[in-house]
């Protein structure tokens, strides 16, 4: 089993150069509640939550239409391998301390994204699973 | 800011009437991703990290002049202190919550999030898991194979036998 195949869900990129503003309307809605800061090559830079731009952006007093993305993006960010097993993913996240790891592939491009909810929700439909197991084999 | 440890976690507090800009520096100054929202010594609302960059920066807002009454989430879901833990589940589910404050004779008792029922819950899984295991090892014999569920997979375990 792998992360790509079970847990990862499509990441949402954005360039550096854009304003907080541009980035905020582009993450309505996305469940996965961040953006990839990507190069012109799809490279990840950063990452940017509403953590990063509630505390650098609003807690500044700044106006997002006024702030460059990666002027408040979190960096270093953390990747993982596309290919990488759900043990992995876990361990990343904890080592870590994200909630969301985006995933890249063999070129280093960024190719999905992880978070500790979409996890939790596959380990849990196997746990249902084992549930059902002992059940039926009490 | 004021704080409340009688349940769970915590709480950090904000006034409806003061500015999103304030309630952004008490996030970082708490450490909390979520804020209950008072007036008048009740609580009325929630406002989160994620709702200040979405409803203020997201529209372009200015921080100093948007008051937390006009972006926080209301109506407020509470539960009292007796809820059990399936009822705040529910709540959650329902509402597409994380976090619920506990409300008790219409003031701020404390906070319950879904991060901390999941730790209570893993709890009760390991001790669970340890009850299977001790049934297990009285049974562990030569004769059958059982499958082990490790992180999500089921796998192979050569070790591990069961008796028919």
């Amino acid at each position: 089993m792998t992360t790509s195949q079970h847990a990862a869900r499509p990441a949402h990129g954005v360039s550096p150069a854009a304003s907080v503003m541009e980035a905020m309307v582009l993450m309505q809605g996305l469940p996965e509640g961040c953006l990839v800061v990507v190069d012109g090559n799809n490279l990840p830079l950063g990452i940017l939550t509403g953590r990063d731009v509630a505390l650098r952006v609003v807690g500044a007093g700044l106006r997002a239409s006024a702030v460059r993305v990666d002027a408040v993006m979190s960096q270093p960010v953390f990747t993982i391998p596309n290919r990488a097993s759900l043990e992995e993913v876990t361990r990343s996240l904890k080592s870590c301390g994200v909630r969301r790891l985006p995933m890249v592939g063999d070129d280093g491009k960024l190719a999905g994204i992880v978070t500790a909810g979409d996890l939790f929700t596959v380990l849990w439909g196997d746990l249902s699973l084992f549930g059902a197991g002992l059940l039926a084999d009490p | 800011m004021s704080t409340s440890a009688q349940q769970g976690r915590l709480v950090a507090v904000v006034e409806a009437s003061q500015s999103v800009e304030t309630a952004a520096q008490l996030l970082a100054e708490s450490g909390a991703d979520g804020l209950v929202v008072m007036s008048n010594g009740a609580p009325v609302g929630l406002v989160t990290d994620h709702d200040l960059a979405l409803r203020v920066a997201g529209v372009d807002a200015d921080p100093a002049s948007t008051l937390v009454g006009s972006v926080m989430s209301e109506p407020l879901i509470t539960v009292d202190p007796g809820a059990s833990f399936a009822e705040v589940v529910k709540l959650m589910r329902t509402h597409g919550i994380r976090r619920i404050p506990i409300v008790k004779d219409g003031r701020l008792a404390g906070m319950v999030e879904l991060d901390d029922l999941l730790i209570t819950l893993a709890g009760e899984f390991g001790d669970l898991a340890e009850c299977l295991r001790r049934e297990i090892s009285m049974h562990r014999d030569v004769s059958g194979p059982r499958y082990q569920v490790k992180m999500g997979r089921i796998g192979w375990h050569p070790h591990l036998r069961w008796k028919t």
